[in-house]
């Protein structure tokens, strides 16, 4: 072995761990959170309350799994929370004047694809900063669910083919936590089995370097928001049909929840890596500790400062396992250790 | 070596966090005593920190377990936390909703458990809740009225008045509005306009300049709630006249604002609700739901039980 080999060897093993925190490190923090609470945290073993803790995950996760898709190629998008509020409250509308539970999924859907396309557009083609945009089109999108619900009042629909979307189950198990299930091996699929997940990953790793090998930047970006929309546009539905009803002023700081979750799961703000399986278990956290901390009557101040402890903890453990990666280990190059992470699909398709 | 280190950190830190949530656990609920679930609309706000310690105190005095949680004004975790309370196995549920039309998985969520739920205040968004606890808004208004004849007439101006309404969509604060208009006519006045100012004070502010302009003669205003009645009143002063002895203002909420502006000077008096004796009827209407008896409705077709409010004005104002 050549000095040049046993580098490569040695840090192999130290990316190996390195990726398998990656990967498995929030799913093994849900896992020891799940088991203690189940212990110690009194009516926790509940089992309608641990149903509602994964019926309660599903509403940020499926926007998170478009979300998931927009940071790893190293964008992301603030408009998701009103997107959110101004589908939603068009499904409502148009399912309680139609009664159509299928054409209100259409709209709710459609409405927040179209906003996805439109920021598309405006980042590639005008050239705006996804982060201005995204923030613009937040307050235009809210504007516009204020003006079209004339002033605020949330629209309520309550028939049992509408509300079983959010509060129903399959077999006891949630429908929203299986819709969030399918849209999390649809976010999968799309990033590990098609060209466009790998333009994805190579965009989000070095965008410059992807362009010159000849992945369709433009193009895919626009996809993402789209796909962004069409995911937010799924949760849009089921919180409407969770709630009964839904108003222009619906979750506010929704997208922030969402890019805290994927970033929580492991996702690198900066782009080119990050895994569904850790924003599925992100969001299994976010919602397991909003459920402890009630059932151990936390005071809502005290939850306020909780939910930001946790966050930034969660952060702090990736920036001190960044640190320990880079010190630990010499630099060598990204191309030699390609073959050791599945993650680095970088480069063209 | 390194290696160790980080496993050791990862591992204290995830410790540490899931330790520090599971901390303080709260003692288990007998099952001799009974659980009051109250589901709080924002304790950011003195009104529901008043409703929520006569709550707390009511559940004390009856011997019952008490349990809290708030919706931090968002209709996601009003329904979230309050399946959270259900689930803890409660015996009654109340709640001040901070969306009523968001109401509906949690009655439904409580009927299948077979908990009744009492609704403090603000809405109960059409749902099969067992009864409603609100403020008598329409008394309140009759009461402004009758003292502001009072203002008038000893001040003999003339029988002018104007009316400031909330947003339409508010459907119980509009009562007081209706309740000062009906008695205020029946007292020989003329109400001059009837505008809204959204429940804002800036809008407050150019309702009342514009009620100005049309009707310089206008002697009295009643605003629908505090903000908007200050507003009002600093419309007036700037017009070069008070608030207090030239065009009787008169407010509803007793909110800190308008008690600084009637110890200024500015405003004459507001109408006080009582979140705290709110806070514990709740407690009494769950303890007889609780033990099957049925309730004594003010208004029996929409379940409503009212509760009386109080002037307040120079003479009578808290410190």
């Amino acid at each position: 072995m050549t000095v040049a080999e046993k580098q490569i060897k040695k840090f192999s093993v130290k990316l190996g761990w390195d990726l398998l925190w990656e990967r498995y490190g929030i799913a093994t923090v849900v896992l020891i959170a799940w088991v203690i609470a189940f212990f110690f945290v009194p009516n926790f073993r509940n089992p309608d309350n641990m149903l509602n803790v994964i019926r309660q995950s599903a509403f940020v996760g499926c926007a998170a799994v478009g979300m998931t898709i927009a940071i790893i190629s190293g964008t992301f998008d603030l408009s998701v929370g009103s997107t959110l509020a101004l589908s939603a409250y068009l499904g409502l509308m148009v399912v309680s004047t139609t009664e159509s539970v299928l054409l209100a999924i259409l709209v709710t859907v459609l409405v927040a694809m179209l906003i996805g396309l439109i920021n598309g557009l405006l980042i590639t083609k005008v050239g705006i900063s996804a982060f201005i945009t995204t923030l613009g089109m937040s307050f235009i999108v809210r504007g516009l669910s204020y003006i079209i619900s004339k002033g605020g009042e949330p629209v309520r629909y309550n028939a049992k083919a509408f509300i079983w979307w959010g509060n129903g189950s399959f077999l006891r198990i949630p429908i929203p936590f299986i819709i969030f299930i399918i849209c999390a091996l649809a976010g999968w699929f799309i990033l590990k089995k098609t060209p466009f997940g790998r333009y994805v990953f190579s965009i989000g790793t070095n965008e410059k370097a992807a362009k010159v090998a000849g992945v369709p930047v433009q193009r895919t970006i626009i996809f993402i928001f789209i796909i962004v929309g069409l995911f937010t546009g799924i949760s849009a539905f089921l919180i409407g049909s969770r709630l009964y009803s839904a108003g222009p002023g619906l979750e506010p700081g929704f997208e922030l929840s969402v890019i805290a979750a994927v970033v929580l799961g492991g996702t690198r703000l900066a782009g080119g890596r990050g895994s569904i399986l850790g924003t599925i278990a992100a969001c299994l956290l976010y919602a397991t500790m909003g459920n402890i901390l009630n059932l151990l009557h936390a005071d809502a101040f005290v939850q306020r400062v909780a939910v930001g402890m946790i966050l930034l903890l969660a952060l702090s453990i990736e920036g001190i396992r960044q640190r320990i990666f880079e010190h630990s280990s010499r630099r060598i190059t990204t191309l030699e250790i390609e073959p050791n992470s599945n993650e680095y699909q970088g480069g063209q398709a | 070596m390194n290696q160790k280190i980080f496993k050791l950190i990862t591992a204290l830190l995830v410790l540490s966090f899931v330790l520090a949530a599971c901390g303080s656990s709260g003692e288990e609920a007998t099952s001799e005593s009974r659980t009051i679930g109250f589901s709080v609309y924002d304790m950011q706000y003195g009104f529901f920190q008043d409703m929520e310690a006569g709550t707390r105190e009511g559940a004390k005095d009856a011997g019952y377990d008490y349990i809290l949680v708030d919706q931090k004004s968002s209709e996601s975790t009003m329904v979230s936390a309050t399946i959270d309370l259900i689930n803890q196995g409660i015996d009654a549920l109340i709640i001040s909703p901070f969306k009523p039309d968001a109401l509906g998985p949690i009655v439904d969520a409580a009927k299948e458990k077979g908990i009744p739920v009492v609704v403090n205040d603000i809405g109960g968004g059409g749902t099969d809740y067992n009864v409603i606890v609100i403020s008598n808004n329409y008394e309140g208004g009759v009461m402004a009225a009758e003292h502001m004849d009072e203002l008038i007439s000893a001040a003999g101006k003339p029988k002018k008045v104007a009316s400031i309404t909330c947003e339409a969509s508010a459907v119980y604060a509009a009562r007081r509005n209706v309740g000062f208009e009906a008695k205020i006519k029946e007292l020989g006045y003329e109400v001059v306009a009837t505008l809204s100012g959204n429940s804002q004070q800036e809008q407050g502010y150019k309702v009342m300049q514009d009620i100005l302009t049309a009707n310089p003669d206008v002697s009295g205003v009643f605003s629908c709630n505090d903000p908007m009645a200050v507003g009002a009143a600093q419309a007036i002063s700037d017009a070069g006249l008070s608030g207090a002895s030239d065009i009787f203002v008169i407010g509803f909420n007793a909110d800190e604002i308008a008690l600084e502006s009637i110890k200024a000077g500015d405003m004459a008096a507001t109408v006080q609700q009582v979140p705290f004796e709110m806070g514990k009827m709740t407690v009494e209407l769950a303890t007889q739901l609780m033990n099957g008896k049925t309730l004594a409705y003010d208004n029996a077709e929409l379940r409503e039980i009212f509760v009386p409010v109080n002037l307040i004005t120079l003479d009578n104002i808290p410190n």
